[in-house]
């Protein structure tokens, strides 16, 4: 299985309560940065992770509408 | 070739769930790539990134401006281009699809409201037929035949 997909299905099962309204980038099914800017939280994970390719996700907190 | 995506049960602020399907691509651009569980919308008529992720992974920023209209809002939108793999388990069951259309949503100064990328109708629902199932918690890709993408 390649890396991200086990990270999706890490992700899946995960419930990011404590994350509400935040960006993640998940690596090795890891939370490895996090925050409300989604650039400053793909830079953080690419400086800390630089040969890997993090799972950016939002934690949404609300109903919507796609 | 079949990929296989899953719903995802997430917690909502008010005490309830919603379930969302989550198809997990690459998205790559000049600067680099990055991995998304992107929501797949077929009421959405083309992709829409936003310009945080759009500026990371270095899509085309001098496209077009335009507008996109959503439930009693409109967003400034831009167009452009990106190259997004559909990933499987394995490396060999990915679909790279190159240079998809796609509306780079625009932040507004000063707020960090940027929403997940959402994968739409143009360029994406002409290569697969997506079929969702959602009791048996399963949303499948089915790339289309040569012979039905010919027909275009």
């Amino acid at each position: 299985m390649i890396e991200s997909y086990a990270n999706y299905e890490w992700f899946l099962k995960k419930d990011f309560k404590d994350y509400s309204g935040k960006w993640l980038a998940i690596i090795d099914k890891k939370i490895v940065a996090s925050g409300n800017d989604v650039k400053q939280v793909i830079q953080r994970a690419k400086k800390d992770y630089p040969t890997k390719k993090p799972l950016i996700t939002k934690v949404k907190d609300g109903l919507s509408i796609l | 070739m079949t990929l296989i995506y899953k719903f995802k049960k997430e917690r909502l602020e008010n005490g309830g769930y919603a379930s969302r399907p989550r198809i997990l691509v690459e998205l790559s651009g000049d600067d680099g790539s990055i991995i998304v569980p992107a929501l797949i919308d077929s009421g959405c008529d083309t992709s829409v990134i936003p310009e945080g992720i759009a500026k990371a992974v270095g899509l085309n920023m001098s496209g077009i401006k335009d507008k996109l209209y959503a439930y009693r809002e409109v967003n400034e939108v831009m167009q452009s281009t990106a190259n997004i793999t559909f990933l499987g388990k394995e490396y060999r069951q990915s679909v790279k699809l190159p240079n998809i259309p796609v509306l780079i949503a625009l932040a507004k100064e000063g707020i960090n409201e940027e929403e997940d990328i959402i994968l739409g109708i143009n360029g994406i629902f002409d290569v697969f037929e997506i079929t969702f199932k959602k009791i048996q918690n399963k949303i499948i890709f089915k790339k289309a035949s040569k012979e039905i993408l010919s027909r275009g």
